[in-house]
């Protein structure tokens, strides 16, 4: 992407604001979003807790949050959960002139299905947890045109994207709980981890230009530029999880849990193909106009990129859980999860080398969560969390031409242009359950809401950024 | 994947459809002679009663554990069942478990349900003794000991009474903050149910129920009105079987001579040795128990004998 902006902008070609944004496919394109932690929620409680369910993990999901909780089980148990429809919508302040630009997926997922077996006839205080789960997931089939539009100085007569992705981020593994002593429980799990991006995009722009003609006389002409761009990133791994969690008076708990992703294999593969063309009209030498169309310039260039090492090492990932069992009926949870930053992303897979588009920084986020037993059969619970963007944060530059300080300047261009986008979630959850003796089933809704900016055209212009994220999940339990 | 929302709510109708063509498929009215009134709600009351057993009986296995050794589990479903035939309701089904603890203690669960722990096996000496031990329980079912009394508690304090937690250990004490309401089968669940099933569904709250029982059997146990009628007519089926009359004295004298915890504990759930002993030589001394010769079951008990496992708990 900023090779081909270098390039053109080399061969002297002064390209509008409007021509970067055919370059956008590789700023800021459909992605699994592995820049946030907190997409999906697994687990049949925890969803409902906002995810807050380090300190308790006593069920199935306890493989995720702290192999250390599934020592304390009181039953063994089969869960699963679905996504029944997620639907995101990330908003771009005046992208496109005046005009908002949005990327919007949506579809449906299987966050979670596990199974915990108590192993207490055999070794008194452990139990085995099984699970699958997905803790992001993407679907996107997007089309875009506009028409006629002035952005600056000049006139879009058409602007097409299309924008096909599917990407997720999926474990399988399984873990065990042992508790050596009545109130401290240690857990360790193992899960195979893959994330799978694929996304094919193409752009279509065309803009009436002015162009010098014969004799100091101007000739109106168009541009047409056009990019298909097809990426995929697949990523390989396990991640070992240690966790910890100890039972402390008046019905408080309190887990660590640890975990790294170990990555043995990954890959990206980009192709694209960009072509610029400039086209005039004519005039035939008896004086009459003729539409002959006469290219006078065309451009192309392609691109392609192949990297062994695109994400570079898992990050580290801590959970601190506490919760408080107040009575049978009102459970209260925070948890706070920091992932180190990832710093050895490769930097090739960025044609001009200036920043890795896989580097990460590090991550810090809340949770609170609570369950209430309305009835003995009716529990509501509600979470407040936040997803953090791991990308840094965008700045803003001040552009003067006069001092070299523009995106032609590779200084400028480092620290103030094309930077990924940087969004910020708060989410909150609420769901509520039918709980029988043996069984429960529950039902809600995740929001999240978020907000940043943005460097959508590949400059330096800063876009403010919305975004909201909800999904209706419903989830089933069965005490074996 | 898209979301087809007509798609979705059309596949729901169909399922609601078929549903309801099965249920419409099932017949309105069981087949065989109608029931009257009261004859049906004695027979609800039965189905109650097993509902509470079975549950009351799972809790009991999930908590202690089971002994799975057939040649035990099997001779004392035999001896059991025999003792049970004698008994004064020997139409009902009796079903006999093994429980993996040292304790000595035995329980009946309403239905039929009998569980005997491997502590109360292991000091029995012969086949008398173990029948005279079983036929105590079959009294208790056939008697309806246990059901009469969950039914005689009013709902609150049957949900107070499942409340109470009765723990097997440090191990399991440590979970009992993190239990969470003890859901009730809802009426809109059972309603669901027999729809489902066509059976009806019972007025007794099953589940709290089965957990007031079965806090009830292993905290405080039974009046002692009832522990008494137990011995005797426990005494009175098991010679009636051809059992050794005082194979029941024989058994309680062991334990009492016994200083063990194990053995003690079993006076927290039932009367003093002492006093059982003394009613039971009073109900032998009105059946001329002196005149009746019973087998012992010694032979055979002992071979059984070599095969009781070895249990680590209690």
């Amino acid at each position: 992407m900023t090779c081909g902006v270098f390039k053109l902008l080399s061969a002297g070609l002064r390209l509008s604001s409007t021509v970067l944004l055919v370059y956008a496919p590789l700023v800021e394109t459909a992605r699994a979003d592995q820049f946030h932690y907190n997409n999906v929620l697994v687990g049949t409680r925890a969803v409902g807790m906002g995810g807050a369910f380090g300190g308790v993990a006593d069920d199935a999901s306890g493989l995720y949050y702290n192999p250390g909780g599934l020592a304390f089980a009181l039953s063994n148990d089969i869960q699963g959960s679905a996504n029944a429809f997620y639907s995101k919508t990330t908003t771009y302040k005046q992208t496109l002139g005046t005009t908002d630009f949005d990327e919007k997926s949506s579809g449906s997922l299987t966050p979670f299905f596990g199974g915990l077996q108590k192993l207490d006839r055999y070794v008194e205080g452990m139990s085995v947890a099984f699970g699958v789960f997905y803790v992001d997931g993407d679907l996107k089939d997007q089309d875009t045109t506009i028409e006629h539009k002035e952005i600056g100085s000049t006139t879009i007569d058409r602007y097409h994207r299309t924008t096909n992705a599917r990407a997720g981020t999926y474990f399988a593994g399984a873990a065990v709980g042992y508790r050596p002593l009545p109130n401290l429980g240690f857990g360790f799990g193992l899960t195979y981890h893959n994330a799978d991006e694929l996304v094919q995009e193409f752009q279509f722009a065309k803009q009436s230009v002015t162009l010098a003609g014969a004799n100091s006389t101007t000739v109106p002409g168009w541009r047409t530029l056009s990019s298909n761009v097809r990426q995929h990133l697949a990523v390989y791994g396990v991640q070992p999880v240690f966790g910890v969690q100890t039972a402390l008076p008046l019905g408080l708990t309190a887990g660590l849990t640890l975990k790294k992703t170990l990555i043995a294999t990954q890959s990206l593969e980009s192709t694209s193909e960009n072509n610029i063309t400039t086209t005039t009209d004519a005039q035939n030498t008896n004086g009459a106009s003729t539409t002959i169309k006469s290219p006078v310039a065309n451009q192309v260039d392609i691109a392609e990129t192949k990297s062994k090492k695109p994400v570079g090492s898992g990050p580290f990932e801590g959970r601190l859980g506490l919760a408080w069992f107040a009575n049978t009926r009102l459970l209260l949870a925070l948890d706070i999860m920091y992932i180190a930053g990832v710093s050895d992303a490769d930097l090739s897979v960025d044609p001009a080398k200036v920043r890795a588009p896989y580097a990460k920084q590090p991550v810090t986020n809340f949770a609170l969560g609570s369950e209430f037993f309305v009835t003995p059969s009716l529990p509501l619970r509600l979470g407040v969390f936040t997803n953090n963007d791991a990308r840094p944060k965008v700045a803003t530059g001040v552009r003067d031409t006069a001092a070299g300080q523009t995106c032609a300047n590779l200084d400028y261009y480092k620290k103030y242009c094309a930077q990924p986008d940087h969004i910020d979630y708060y989410g909150e959850s609420l769901f509520i359950a039918w709980v029988q003796p043996n069984s429960q089933i529950s039902a809600g809704v995740t929001m999240q809401q978020g907000t940043g900016k943005a460097q959508k055209l590949g400059d330096d212009k800063v876009q403010a950024v919305k975004s909201k994220q909800y999904s209706f999940a419903f989830s089933a339990t069965h005490n074996l | 994947m898209r979301f087809y929302p007509w798609r979705t709510a059309i596949v729901l109708a169909l399922c609601g459809l078929e549903l309801a063509c099965t249920k419409a498929e099932q017949p309105a009215e069981p087949i065989g002679p109608k029931l009257t009134e009261q004859q049906q709600k004695v027979l609800d009351d039965y189905r109650q009663e097993i509902e509470v057993g079975r549950n009351m009986a799972g809790r009991l296995l999930g908590y202690y554990g089971v002994i799975e050794d057939e040649r035990v589990v099997g001779y004392v479903n035999q001896v059991g069942t025999y003792v049970a035939s004698y008994s004064d309701a020997p139409e009902r089904r009796y079903m006999f478990a093994i429980l993996k603890h040292e304790s000595v203690n035995a329980f009946a669960c309403p239905g039929g349900y009998i569980l005997i722990t491997m502590g109360a096996l292991r000091q029995a000496k012969n086949e008398a003794e173990l029948a005279s031990v079983l036929g105590h329980e079959v009294a208790h079912v056939g008697k309806r000991h246990m059901y009469d009394a969950l039914k005689k508690m009013k709902e609150k304090e049957l949900e107070e009474a499942a409340k109470v937690k009765v723990t097997n250990g440090p191990m399991q004490e440590a979970l009992a903050f993190r239990e969470r309401p003890v859901a009730e089968a809802s009426s809109s669940g059972s309603r669901l149910a027999e729809y489902l099933t066509g059976k009806t569904g019972g007025g007794l709250n099953i589940l709290a129920a089965a957990q007031a029982g079965m806090n009830l059997m292993t905290g405080k146990g039974l009046d002692k009105t009832v522990e008494f009628e137990a011995d005797q007519e426990g005494v009175r089926y098991a010679i009636r079987a051809g059992y050794e009359p005082k194979a029941m004295l024989t058994y309680l004298r062991r334990l009492e001579a016994k200083s063990e915890k194990k053995v003690k504990n079993l006076e927290k759930t039932h009367p003093s040795m002492a006093d059982r002993y003394k009613r039971i030589v009073g109900v032998l001394k009105s059946m001329n128990a002196d005149e009746i010769i019973g087998a012992s079951g010694e032979e055979r008990f002992s071979k059984v004998k070599k095969f009781f496992p070895k249990v680590d708990r209690g």
